[in-house]
């Protein structure tokens, strides 16, 4: 199906390939499917997560697998009960990225990551309730911190 | 909004399968329990409104950006 979104214009997206928040993303009520968009680069930690039914409504997205490797997010049994019939192999997890004014104070949402399960397409986003995980940490600073910490 | 007296020990039903229990009461702190269905999420309030803000704040990223960024991250990385 064709989409129009603010950021990437018109654009051709797999409806077989949607995600589905059955309860929707905290500010975004009317959004409940989203599309994936990859960056060319495979190696590119970022993503884009589009609004299917809001094409003004975008995230992007960091994999925190590889460049924050020490995040780890205890989701609980009842929370991945939301997301259908599940195997830990088949989770992903995602952070959302605020940019303010200047590029280098960028932020990523630890928070609240967006957790996804590959094998039903349902998302969610939750609410960690780990305090060492806030909704802004600088990412530069976090990346270099953790690759100290190797 | 609706406001209802309750002891503690005493709690409210929502629908027919959220129940709200008062604990404990000490000063102006109340601890409440919950009982709900798994696909019932119970967030504070002040923690999903600072939520829901920073996903607001998350749409002012543009693609530019995020390519500007990979760029600066390769160089934190490598």
């Amino acid at each position: 199906m064709k989409l129009n979104t603010r950021n990437f214009g018109e654009i051709e997206i797999d409806e077989n390939k949607l995600v589905t928040f059955d309860e929707t993303i905290p500010g975004f009520p009317n959004s409940r499917r989203y599309a994936f968009l990859f960056d060319e680069d495979k190696n590119s930690p970022f993503c884009w997560m589009q609004s299917v039914d809001q094409g003004e409504v975008a995230f992007a997205l960091l994999n925190p697998v590889d460049v924050l490797p020490d995040y780890n997010p205890k989701v609980t049994a009842e929370e991945l009960a939301i997301l259908g019939e599940v195997d830990m192999s088949e989770i992903s997890v995602y952070n959302i990225l605020v940019v303010p004014p200047r590029i280098e104070d960028i932020t990523v949402n630890l928070k609240a990551p967006i957790v996804i399960n590959l094998n039903t397409k349902k998302a969610i986003q939750i609410i960690l309730s780990d305090d060492r995980y806030k909704v802004r940490h600088n990412l530069q600073q976090e990346v270099r911190s953790q690759k100290e910490g190797e | 909004m609706l406001a209802l007296t309750r002891k503690k020990g005493d709690s409210i039903m929502i629908s027919d399968n959220i129940e709200i229990v008062v604990l404990e009461v000490q000063g102006d702190q109340v601890k409440l329990g919950i009982n709900a269905p798994r696909s019932v999420t119970v967030h504070r309030k002040e923690i999903y409104d600072q939520i829901q803000q920073e996903n607001k704040s998350a749409q002012m990223i543009s693609k530019d950006t995020l390519t500007m960024l990979g760029e600066m991250l390769k160089k934190n990385i490598e």
